[in-house]
């Protein structure tokens, strides 16, 4: 017989169905070794006619595989595990006959793995999964087990591309976990390592493994250790330099990720994946012009076609959103908007393309539903949840109205989705409604319709619910009532003790009450930073009158609400403030920084800097107002400089002083690109002309 | 040629040569048997001249035809070998006699002489370009070309065995820089000339080639660029001796016009053809580093220095695969921010060509922004050997320009440990500079709020290790009693001065020390509760004392102007030094590179003072005070700029501001200790010395002094940098005072910028982003 599927598997009821389906008609047997099922993983085979073949499970891979291959009646074997599949899209006629015209002995096939649910979360690589039973080859390694030639030294088997593409959702973080995979895995390989304390592919798995239980640190120690092993023609390099990388950027080691990859950037030129995380460490670092040469080469190196392990898009539209953002920091706004929507129209659910794209149009003064239709032409033909997606993305640029259509037509929400549709509806003025939608989802209701079903919440995700709809209350003048009050209770009697306390004193539904401090219980634990985390939330949620009445309810933080307007984009209102302010007392460091920044917006460069300077006596800020400072000098010598210019002639040494302009202007956009400035959202730079 | 008793003719076609002929020929005797000149009408004393050489003078009519000319001029020749010169070059006195040797070898053809190009006097380096300028008088060869004229392929045409060998004579060829003043006129002519000769042979490469090389030297570039192309269009590299030529060129004017792919793929192209070209290794070079893709570019300058100098009979530039090529290499390193290796090679470059300073300030300014002083003072004690007093001077000067002064007092603490007590003498100077600096510099570095102005007074006389240094200004009263003035003299000059401006009343000791304890108290008073306020107070005081101290200023003045006197005696230095590391790349890629047009050729290289720092022991002392660098500032310079009108005023800041905020009534407040902040007064403004204005920079970034001395420095570098070109745009005497003002203004608060980036830089998250910033500042070096 030409061609048998074999499968490894043990308790894999779920899925072992799709995997058998997938190939069925395909081969002239199926195989499945059964490592010890106590579910319907045996039924479901032989449902399927496959020949099951039992085998103890002795914590090693290589071993239970071999079982199966011994048990083979055929001369080829394509090699399975129970939570793959093939490819439905593709065309498998010619595989009989590449086995028959075949020469080697083995071939590889891609395999793609989803590791998350959303656009983009993919791997891919290439294994040996085709190969001759009759040539010798069995499997060596306790886990991620190798297909080896026989002989004294195990050569690992290659082959060319027999064009089939898997399919692998093991990866899927929900399976992980309930699998315990990753533990498991740990384990093996922990056990294989005792046999071969250096052996760097363990290593590097066991890496692999740590990072997928969120240890970043234990994990960069086993890459660092791996790559002290690894030979440098191993075939696994590139994707040990790329995870490693990314473990040490996960830890904040940015210094360290981008060292590491300078020497090794050239050598994979054709890794996207290499210089793409490359140009990530080098944004880490803030050395965006540098980190723009990174992503080029990402998309100069393309889609691997061929070779290691891939991350979907890394050629492609990752690397296009890193250049984009690399290029909106250096205030290109104009590159970064064509750069968003080439990657947009890439890959279209992208979510990072299609936000960034909506940043910029609207930074380039865009109206909102010109974006709101742009971003759904992009999308095409309708897919589940994107209209939660385009509501998303709207709302996340502040075009509350606009999203609001996208929410209604939405199905079900997500629980966090919930709270930005009622961000939406109080930032299109309807707070009253934002509020009817959380109880809503709270399941305390009232008098009104309910907007949605009640939701099961988890406890952290109903207090975020009580709060808003709280604020959303108190701003549309509306006391909490009894059915939050209630919830509340359920929930942190402390909490609603609290609210009860502001309800009393700052009645902050009443807007034409004055706040009452007289008699107040200052002494309540936590109730400056209760209101102050309040008073914070209003903000974010654009509820600045509401802010600015809680605010009033404590002297000290009346006195610093200034900056918390100014952080939030409030510019206007917080320049006011701040402006009455230095009428009674210096300004505080994180006040001359704001100031400076407003300053600067008129282009009052050489008394910004005055103000960053006063700015960075003050620990807290003192790195980004030195650099606002310098910034700020820069630009007076480029003032100075500029009138100069247009006389600049090569009677006087090559045209002084247009090399120096050039300088300072790329010095300039390079210190801008530290990120040194507040960093306002798209939502927030709306806010810049509010008045209180 | 029945005489054969004649082994060498010279021959010449001249029209008013009168100054240079007689160094040509004089250059000639002893080697030329027979002097065969072309006059083609002179007006002057020359055919006199050459009589007087014992030459025979043919008059001719002048046909704007150069091949003709020399052909009539072929003629007269006696002389088994035809050597041919033009009236601006001369036979090196070193190898011209090997000329006789040579044409002992009758089996060989013809010799290429080595044609060395100078742009200026001689010191400034030269393009080597090996011609064919000797060759067996046959009557069959004879010259063609209307302009740039050949002789090559004539000879080939009719012995095709010919033999040519390259030998090592030099000629000197000083005509360029005459050339660049009478440059128009030669364009022009030449452009008729060879627009003439394309008509008639619109297929000669040659005469496209040549075309190229007029246009590209008039800056036409586009036109050079086409006419390159023209030229190479079609062509056998294998045979055409200029291919080579052509390809650079064509990649020059690429790199000109800023079209960098296409420049890369020029240059890669040729080297198909001359992988042992360092030229166009170097230009690949220079165009993926302006790619941005510095590190393939890195490769390419080090296959530059793998091939080093070019080999015999490619035209090369100066310093290719040489110490243009490690100075690149090292720039590249540097970027990206490898900074051992890109100091290796900037002492590279430095140890192919002692004289240069680019890669020394580069070195310095680059140790400075990423490294500890000690590292710096190791490397300068390891890599380099100073022969002389003037090169210690010279590198402590760049070092003090790069804010090393941390590093200079541990390299002279070592060296003076070894020094005599003479040496000795001369290095305390620097050791007192280098603790001015400090000091200046721990201003910044302790304090938010200033320190005092004693610890100005006193700045030079002692160090925190209670190290004793000689008073600064007494100490340069006494070097030049001595006699010995030297840089470190002359600087600490200018700070005297430059304490004199700012704080006028220093000498008048009881009023110093009160003013100390008035400073002190405002300084407490700003550190408690001031900030705002106290700075409006501050402002307003300012204000007063200026008008109060108005003769105290002119004394000052006077100091500065008999320091000016000594300044104005020495050399103008050349102003590209002046235009920063970029204009130096412009010019190194672009303009240089297009003057080496193969047969005339023109190099640019920097005017660098010989600095003896070259590993070999036997350095030479070459170093020439007139053209020292520090200088380079005010040299020339007027000492005092007219007092300019602030333009920005806060009546215009107000209107031009109508978005965001209403902050305009505090503006003023807020702008009083800032830059360009000046009092709105200021026809009151005194000028700011010269010597101040070369020390602006690190009184500004060292926030120096207290409050008074800081308004002072502020305002002054705001009144500077509003200068504003004169509307008729006449570069009169006056608008060259006030742009040196913007520019020592800019330099000042782009110092400032350092000094805000260097404390930012401590910040971990943002110190390798910072540390490439700063090296990309516009400040010296």
């Amino acid at each position: 017989m030409l061609l048998g599927i074999h499968i490894l598997a043990c308790n894999e009821e779920e899925v072992l169905g799709r995997c058998l389906s997938s190939v069925q008609g395909l081969a002239d047997e199926m195989v499945v070794t059964d490592t010890g099922s106590i579910d319907r993983t045996v039924d479901i085979a032989a449902a399927f006619g496959a020949r099951v073949v039992r085998a103890a499970w002795e914590d090693d891979f290589a071993a239970a595989r071999n079982a199966g291959l011994e048990a083979s009646r055929t001369i080829w074997v394509l090699a399975l595990d129970a939570d793959e599949w093939l490819d439905t899209g593709m065309d498998r006629s010619g595989l009989r006959s590449l086995l028959r015209g075949a020469a080697g002995d083995a071939f590889s096939v891609n395999i793609a793995n989803r590791y998350g649910r959303q656009e983009g979360e993919i791997m891919r690589h290439d294994a040996v999964r085709l190969f001759r039973t009759d040539c010798g080859l069995r499997y060596a390694g306790l886990i991620h087990e190798q297909l080896v030639r026989p002989g004294e030294v195990q050569h690992a088997v290659d082959g060319p591309s027999s064009g089939l593409l898997l399919q692998h959702d093991g990866y899927l973080p929900e399976i992980m976990t309930r699998k315990a995979k990753a533990e498991r895995n740990l384990r093996l390989i922990g056990k294989a390592l005792q046999q071969e304390p250096d052996h760097p592919f363990h290593l590097y798995n066991k890496g692999v493994t740590l990072c997928q239980l969120n240890k970043p640190k234990d994990a960069a120690a086993a890459f660092a250790l791996a790559s002290l092993f690894a030979p440098a023609d191993a075939p696994y390099r590139a994707m040990l330099l790329r995870d490693r990388a990314k473990a040490l950027l996960a830890l904040g080691d940015a210094d360290a990720a981008s060292a590491l990859l300078y020497r090794e950037v050239d050598r994979y030129a054709d890794h996207p994946d290499i210089q793409l995380v490359y140009g990530d460490s080098l944004m880490a670092q803030r050395r965006v012009l540098d980190a723009r040469g990174a992503y080029e080469a990402a998309l100069a190196a393309g889609e691997a076609a061929r070779g290691t392990v891939s991350e979907a898009g890394a050629g492609t539209y990752r690397a296009r959103c890193g250049l984009a953002a690399a290029e909106a920091a250096l205030g290109r706004g104009e590159h970064a908007l064509r750069l968003y929507a080439a990657a947009a129209s890439e890959a279209p659910r992208y979510s990072p393309a299609l936000a960034g794209w909506a940043e910029q149009l609207q930074a380039a003064g865009e109206r909102d539903e010109a974006i709101a239709a742009a971003l759904a032409s992009c999308l095409g033909e309708a897919a589940p949840g994107d209209a939660a997606l385009l509501a998303r993305v709207l709302g996340g640029i502040g075009g509350h109205a606009a999203a609001l259509p996208f929410w209604r037509e939405a199905g079900p929400l997500a629980p966090e989705d919930t709270r930005a549709y009622a961000a939406c509806l109080a930032g299109a003025g309807d707070a009253g409604a934002a509020r009817a939608l959380l109880l809503a989802a709270l399941g305390a209701r009232e008098e009104t319709e309910p907007a949605i079903a009640p939701m099961e919440l988890q406890r952290e995700t109903a207090v975020g619910y009580c709060v808003d709809a709280a604020l959303y209350g108190w701003d549309s003048g509306q006391p909490m009532g009894g059915a939050l009050r209630e919830r509340l209770a359920a929930e942190n009697k402390e909490l609603l003790q609290l609210f009860a306390a502001v309800e009393r004193y700052a009645a902050p539904f009443a807007a034409l009450r004055a706040v009452r401090t007289e008699g107040m219980n200052t002494t309540l634990p936590g109730w400056v930073s209760f209101l102050e985390f309040l008073s914070q939330r209003s903000l974010e949620l654009g509820l600045i009158r509401l802010a600015g009445r809680l605010s009033q309810a404590a002297p000290a933080l009346e006195d610093r609400h200034a900056a918390l307007l100014y952080a939030h984009g409030y510019a206007q209102a917080a320049a006011g403030r701040l402006l009455r302010a230095m009428e009674k007392r210096p300004l505080r460091a994180e006040e001359s920084f704001a100031f400076g920044e407003l300053l600067m917006l008129k282009g009052l460069y050489s008394e910004a800097l005055g103000m960053f300077e006063e700015a960075a006596a003050e620990e807290e800020i003192r790195t980004r107002a030195q650099l606002g400072a310098a910034f700020c000098s820069l630009a007076v010598a480029r003032e100075a400089l500029l009138p100069w210019a247009g006389s600049a002639t090569a009677s006087y040494g090559g045209g002084w002083p247009l090399a120096d302009l050039e300088q300072l202007q790329l010095a300039m956009m390079q210190t801008e690109a530290t990120g040194w400035r507040t960093p306002w959202t798209a939502a927030q730079r709306r806010r810049m002309n509010v008045g209180e | 040629m029945a005489n054969k008793t004649k082994l060498i003719t010279l021959c010449m076609i001249v029209k008013n040569e009168e100054r240079d002929l007689p160094r040509c020929l004089r250059s000639a005797k002893g080697i030329a048997d027979q002097i065969v000149v072309v006059d083609t009408g002179s007006t002057d004393g020359t055919v006199e001249m050459a009589r007087k050489f014992g030459a025979a003078v043919v008059r001719s009519e002048w046909t704007e035809d150069f091949a003709g000319a020399r052909n009539k001029g072929l003629v007269h020749a006696e002389g088994e070998w035809i050597l041919f010169l033009d009236a601006d070059e001369e036979l090196d006195a070193g190898t011209r006699e090997q000329l006789r040797t040579l044409a002992q070898h009758r089996e060989i053809t013809g010799y290429f002489l080595n044609v060395w190009n100078y742009s200026g006097d001689g010191g400034d380096g030269a393009t080597i370009n090996p011609v064919l300028r000797m060759f067996r008088n046959d009557r069959r060869y004879r010259f063609e070309g209307r302009i740039h004229e050949q002789i090559a392929a004539p000879i080939m045409r009719h012995t095709p065995q010919a033999r040519f060998h390259l030998s090592d004579v030099i000629i000197h060829h000083y005509g360029y820089r005459r050339e660049v003043v009478a440059a128009k006129d030669k364009v022009n002519r030449n452009r008729t000339l060879l627009e003439l000769a394309i008509q008639e042979e619109p297929d000669n490469r040659f005469n496209w080639y040549n075309l190229g090389v007029e246009y590209f030297r008039a800056g036409e570039v586009g036109e050079a660029l086409s006419a390159f192309r023209r030229a190479r269009d079609g062509i056998d590299y294998a045979s055409v001796s200029y291919a080579h030529l052509l390809v650079k060129h064509e990649t020059s004017c690429l790199q000109v016009l800023r079209r960098w792919e296409e420049a890369l793929r020029s240059a890669e192209e040729g080297l198909i053809w001359y992988a042992e070209y360092p030229d166009l290794q170097h230009a690949r070079g220079v165009s993926l580093a302006a790619l941005g893709r510095r590190r393939q570019a890195a490769e390419a300058f080090a296959a530059a220095l793998a091939i080093g100098k070019a080999p015999a009979l490619y035209h090369t530039e100066d310093g290719m695969g040489t110490y243009q090529s490690a100075y690149w290499l090292g720039t590249m390193h540097e970027a990206e921010q490898d900074m051992e290796t890109a100091a290796h090679w900037y002492t590279e470059a430095v140890r192919h060509k002692s004289s240069l300073l680019a890669p020394l300030y580069r070195l310095c300014r680059m140790m400075n922004v990423s490294s500890v002083p000690e590292r710096l003072a190791a490397f300068i004690e390891t890599r380099f050997t100073l022969a002389s007093p003037r090169a210690v001077d010279k590198l402590a000067g760049i070092l003090l320009d790069c804010g090393c002064h941390e590093a200079l007092r541990l390299w002279l603490g070592k060296w003076a440990e070894r020094a005599d007590e003479g040496e000795r003498a001369v290095l305390q100077p620097w050791l007192g500079l280098a603790g001015v600096h400090a000091r200046l510099a721990g201003e910044a570095n302790q304090g938010r709020a200033a320190g005092s102005d004693a610890a100005f007074g006193k700045m030079g006389t002692g160090t925190d290790d209670g190290e004793q240094f000689v008073e600064p200004s007494r100490k340069a009263n006494a070097a030049s009693a001595g006699g010995s003035a030297g840089a470190a003299e002359s600087r600490l000059a200018g700070w005297r001065a430059t304490m004199d401006w700012l704080l006028p009343g220093r000498e008048v000791e009881a009023e110093a020390e009160m003013k100390v304890e008035t400073e002190t108290e405002m300084k407490v008073e700003t550190e408690i509760g001031g900030k705002a306020e106290a700075r409006i107070e501050r402002g307003a005081r300012t204000r007063r004392d200026g008008a109060e101290r108005e003769p105290e200023f002119e004394r000052g003045r006077d100091l500065e102007t008999g320091e000016e006197k000594k300044r104005k005696t020495r050399v103008e230095p050349k102003a590209e030094r002046e235009t920063g590391p970029g204009a130096e790349t412009e010019a190194e890629t672009g303009v240089e590179t297009e003057a080496e047009t193969g047969v005339e050729t023109k190099v640019e290289t920097k005017t660098e003072t010989e600095v003896e720092t070259t590993e070999e022991i036997e350095a030479v002392e070459k170093i020439d005070i007139e053209t020292d660098v520090e200088n380079e500032i005010e040299s020339g310079m007027e000492t005092i700029i007219e007092a300019i009108v602030m333009t920005k005023t806060l009546t215009e800041t107000e209107t031009e501001t109508e978005t965001g905020t209403e902050t305009t009534e505090r503006k003023n407040e807020a702008g009083v200790a800032t830059v360009a902040g000046p009092e709105p007064q200021s026809e009151t403004a005194e000028p700011v010395p010269s010597a101040v204005r070369e020390w602006l920079p690190f009184l500004l970034a060292g926030g120096a002094g207290g409050p008074e001395s800081k308004q002072r420095i502020r305002s002054a570098v705001g009144m500077l940098l509003s200068g504003k070109p004169s509307d008729s745009g006449e570069a009169g005497a006056d608008t060259a005072a006030v742009r040196e003002g913007v520019r020592a203004g800019a330099r000042a608060v782009c110092a400032l910028a350092d000094r805000h980036l260097a404390a930012a830089q401590q910040s971990a998250k943002h110190a390798q982003a910072v540390q490439s910033i700063r090296l990309a500042l516009p400040v010296r070096g």
